[in-house]
């Protein structure tokens, strides 16, 4: 916990970014504990500029525009972290097997993840959306995913085909372990801090995706929704032509923009916690480690230390 | 040419030396001993966030080079000063051609691109390279050898009077280090050359120098002779650095480790840094850091309290 | 005794060129016999591309050989585990050459030592720990200095050190190193060199120890053999000392005229120098080392010498015309 903490305040964005996260966080925990009921609609109302009573003004029906954010966030979030993870795991799976299993397993496995990087994403997950209806976010999360674990895959196969070529991957086989645990143990591991930073990016995309769905509006609508709330901004409520409504377009926007910051601030600390040799200031003495030597000429850049007799 | 002293330098923790015109001196020590940072230094490049803090280094008599405007110091360097690294396919610009990088290093400089281009050919058949072959090959379709060789030339291109060599053949092969160092060496002798080779591997120096210097946690334990270093050692370090090395033939039993690490910069201790591995050590070694004395005689320099120019003298 | 032989081992390496691909094959190791007994010292010198470390990869059992064959006490490589309930990987352990590849850098020290003790059930996992440290105090490491730790909080001799522990977790009979201490300063080699004999020699492991440095395999094969290798084949191989004093083939000596002697306390007495710096490949007929050998003349371009024995007991070598020249002697024997 103690590097958690230090890793996280060494740099103050650093910092920033976690606050973000939390407080995103904290809505979509505990949102409907604090507005327990939906904003109510109040006829005259309309339109309020931002006040005490309303931090973001009211919307076309004279609802509270906070509340909405607030609520959106469970959703936006729920739907993002899992359509991530997905993402994540999907690929990383496609591509150790690809990666590690030999050349059969990898060009059955890579011709199928082309098929899905070929196949425009928009028009895939429109499709899906449309045809199978999103009743449910775990179906919703499916859909996101679907479109974008190729990309994952595709480069954890190379790292793997890089990684396993490296001498610890033959010692590791030398010492008759076997292939799962080379795999688990001694790849994965090397893998971590690319996949917790696609999983970050994955987090960033999926909440592009799927607020994006809401506000092309081919999902049921849910009134909750960041994206929904774009939509009726956009479409009934006319912001694009009058300023009446710039705080209903401006606040999801604001709230999409802020998480994003968050993630994106946060995706080096987290770099960082999975790979220990980033973590040089927790460490003993390292003065004469040879491979850590690298130097500034007016030659340009020359390590030093030999690597390759 | 230009007047006896070539340089002086101080850097590290008081280092200072002088390079003679057409002299090569090998600067000798473990990993982290600081003889790299020294080959920096005398560039005026030690990377960041290293700096000098202290020192002179004088070209050839004249002023402080350190205090040079940068334009200056570029003339300097390559002209009249040039340096190796040790692993050339990095000093090598991958995407060019060598006779490119010829051409460029030309340019840089001023100076007429056909006119290098015949001089680098001179130059490749010292090196025992097929001109044609190497002036149009990329630095990958060349060995590692080849490469070392190419960026030797390089290096004598604009015929500089000192050459700084840093671990030059550390990353080759037996046989293409011996071609490294007997090419060297030649070049050297025609050449008047001036040579600093920085090496953890005496026995790579041996050959080709003409003074050792014996650095040790950032300071210079031991200079001299190559030949009365490696015959008579007089600081316990350079002995056990000698030591380790098995020899070709005769007696193995002597041979042992140098015992311990190599000394941790960030927590030297009072008094003489090599005091932890030093079997002679007594008990003025853990309060007093020994300073270098001269032995005028022999030419020999050493910062060791067992060292006693006088008694050495009668001793002998 | 591990006994190879006839071992061959054929890489195919695609070659792109503008006019379509075509498959280039490289003999690394070409129909090679060698002997290993089971507490020898071999020492395996030759230069980068000689087939040296494909040869001690082939040992370990980490790729499959082409032809030939690899017995240990009669028994074939595929039928120890059956026959001796053994997998090879209890036979030959390999120590690479780069102890900064060798060791995965996200794992800590004890996890890599953890993982093939339990695996092969060699220890109960309650002396698992005591075990480790016992391993690491082998090869002179102090277990509360490293066990925690990272690869790369780890100097490189201290990191060489772990992977010769690391090997000796499955307790292998032979051990193979390859290029073992290159890598690492002059000046910490002989620690890690004694402590691999010590090993060595305290459990009767036989040790063959791929090098291009006459040095180091004249201080690993004190009393044990030293084999030189050349495109695939033993070039000459016999005694260590009869090899550095009395060296037959022009390769040997221009190996050996190759290493820079200590001036003042060496002397290079003969200076035999190859015709060409870089290693060729050469064709199916006549030696291999005609192309760079001084001395070759139409016979060795025609016909592929035998390795044969030149000088009782075992000093063998494969040359036409097979001479022996001392390179280098020790300035004490002339004073």
């Amino acid at each position: 916990m103690t590097t958690v903490w230090r890793i996280f305040t060494k740099r103050k964005m650093r910092l920033v970014g976690l606050f973000l996260l939390l407080m995103f966080t904290g809505m979509a925990l505990f949102g409907p504990l604090i507005y327990p009921q939906a904003p109510a609609v109040h006829p005259n109302e309309l339109y309020l500029p931002p006040s005490w009573n309303h931090l973001l003004g009211t919307d076309y029906a004279g609802r509270n525009i906070l509340p909405q954010i607030v609520l959106g966030a469970r959703n936006v979030l729920y739907v993002a972290v899992m359509a991530a993870v997905f993402t994540v795991v999907l690929g990383t799976l496609v591509g150790l097997a690809a990666g590690y299993l030999g050349p059969v397993v990898d060009a059955v496995l890579m011709r199928i993840t082309d098929m899905f990087l070929t196949i425009p994403s928009i028009a895939l997950i429109l499709i899906l959306a449309v045809t199978i209806g999103m009743s449910n976010y775990f179906v919703m999360a499916g859909i996101l995913s679907f479109a974008s674990w190729g990309g994952m895959a595709r480069a954890i196969r190379s790292m793997v085909l890089s990684v396993r070529e490296r001498s610890f991957v033959e010692v590791s086989q030398g010492l008759g372990m076997s292939r799962w645990y080379v795999i688990v143990k001694e790849i994965l591991p090397n893998l971590l801090p690319y996949i917790v930073v696609h999983l970050m990016l994955a987090l960033t995309g999926a909440v592009y995706g799927e607020v994006g769905l809401f506000f092309l509006g081919v999902v049921p609508f849910k009134a909750d929704n960041w994206g929904v709330m774009l939509n009726f901004a956009t479409g009934g409520s006319g912001a694009m032509y009058s300023t009446q409504s710039l705080m209903f377009l401006a606040s999801p926007i604001l709230a999409i923009v802020l998480l994003q910051t968050g993630i994106v601030l946060c995706t080096d600390a987290v770099n960082e916690l999975v790979d220990p040799r980033l973590r040089n200031s927790l460490g003993g003495a390292n003065s004469h480690g040879r491979t850590s030597r690298r130097r500034q000429s007016p030659l340009g850049s020359v390590p030093v230390g030999s690597r390759n007799p | 040419m230009f007047p006896s002293e070539v340089g002086t330098l101080k850097a590290v923790e008081d280092v200072s030396f002088v390079v003679h015109a057409g002299e090569s001196i090998g600067i000798v020590g473990e990993s982290g001993s600081g003889k790299s940072t020294v080959a920096f230094a005398l560039f005026d490049s030690v990377p960041a966030p290293g700096e000098i803090a202290q020192g002179e280094i004088h070209y050839f008599g004249q002023s402080n080079f350190l205090q040079w405007p940068e334009s200056k110091q570029r003339e300097v360097f390559w002209q009249k000063v040039a340096m190796v690294f040790q692993a050339a396919q990095n000093t090598l610009n991958p995407l060019l051609r060598i006779r490119q990088q010829i051409l460029d290093i030309a340019d840089a400089h001023d100076m007429d691109g056909t006119r290098i281009l015949r001089t680098a050919r001179d130059l490749c058949t010292t090196m025992y390279l097929d001109p044609d072959r190497a002036l149009n090959a990329y630095p990958h379709e060349l060995s590692g050898g080849m490469k070392q060789r190419v960026s030797i030339a390089l290096a004598l291109l604009l015929n500089p009077a000192l050459v700084v060599l840093d671990e030059p053949t550390t990353a080759l092969d037996v046989i293409s280090q011996a071609s490294v160092l007997r090419i060297l060496n030649d070049v050297r002798k025609s050449r008047q050359l001036s040579l600093v080779f920085i090496t953890h591997d005496v026995s790579v120096v041996s050959e080709i120098v003409d003074r050792v210097i014996v650095m040790y946690a950032g300071r210079i334990v031991e200079t001299g002779p190559v030949r009365q270093v490696i015959q008579q050692p007089k600081h316990p370090y350079t002995r056990g650095l000698l030591g380790s090395i098995p020899p070709l033939r005769g007696d193995l039993s002597q041979t042992r480790a140098l015992s311990g690490q190599p000394a941790n910069l960030l927590h030297l201790p009072a008094g003489c840094p090599f005091q932890d591995r030093c079997p002679d050590r007594f008990e003025r070694c853990t309060v007093e850091t020994p300073v270098i004395v001269k032995d005028p005689a022999s030419h020999r320099e050493v910062a060791c309290h067992l060292f006693h120019p006088e008694t050495e003298e009668r001793a002998q | 005794m591990i006994a190879v032989k006839q071992l061959s081992k054929t890489f195919t390496a695609k070659k792109k060129g503008g006019s379509g691909s075509s498959a280039q094959t490289v003999r690394a190791v070409d129909a090679l016999d060698l002997t290993w007994e089971k507490d020898e010292f071999i020492a395996v010198v030759g230069e980068s591309g000689c087939g040296k470390s494909t040869l001690g990869r082939i040992l370990a059992g980490l790729i499959p050989p082409s032809q030939g064959s690899i017995e240990l006490d009669n028994v074939p490589m595929s039928q120890v585990l059956s026959q001796r309930g053994r997998p090879w990987s209890r036979v030959v352990q390999l120590i690479p050459q780069d102890p900064y590849a060798a060791i995965n850098p996200v794992r800590k020290i004890r996890s890599l030592f953890r993982d093939p003790l339990l695996y092969h059930h060699r220890v109960a996992k309650s002396q698992v720990d005591l075990r480790i440290e016992e391993l690491l105090a082998m090869v002179g490491l102090d277990p509360k200095n490293v066990l925690d730790k990272y690869p790369h909080q780890l100097s490189g001799g201290q990191r060489q050190r772990v992977v010769v522990a690391r090997a000796m977790t499955v307790d292998p009979g032979y051990l193979v190193a390859d290029e073992a201490v290159s890598m690492v300063d002059v000046s910490l080699r002989i620690g890690i060199m004694d402590h691999l004999k010590k090993i060595s020699t305290e459990r009767q492991l036989g040790l063959l120890f791929i090098t291009h440095d006459f040095r180091v395999a004249r201080y690993i094969a004190q009393n044990g053999t030293i084999a030189v290798m050349y495109l695939g084949r033993v070039v000459e191989q016999g005694p260590s000392e009869e090899i550095l004093g009395h060296p037959m083939h022009p390769y040997t000596q221009a190996l050996l005229s190759a290493v820079p002697i200590l001036e003042g306390r060496e002397e290079r007495v003969n200076d035999v120098v190859p015709l060409r710096y870089e290693v060729s490949a050469h064709g199916e007929r006549g030696c291999a080392f005609a192309s760079r050998c001084p001395f070759a003349d139409q016979t060795c371009r025609e016909t592929s010498p035998p390795l044969t024995i030149v000088q009782a007991p075992d000093h063998s070598v494969a040359c036409h015309y097979a001479e022996s020249r001392s390179v280098v002697i020790d300035r004490s024997q002339i004073s």
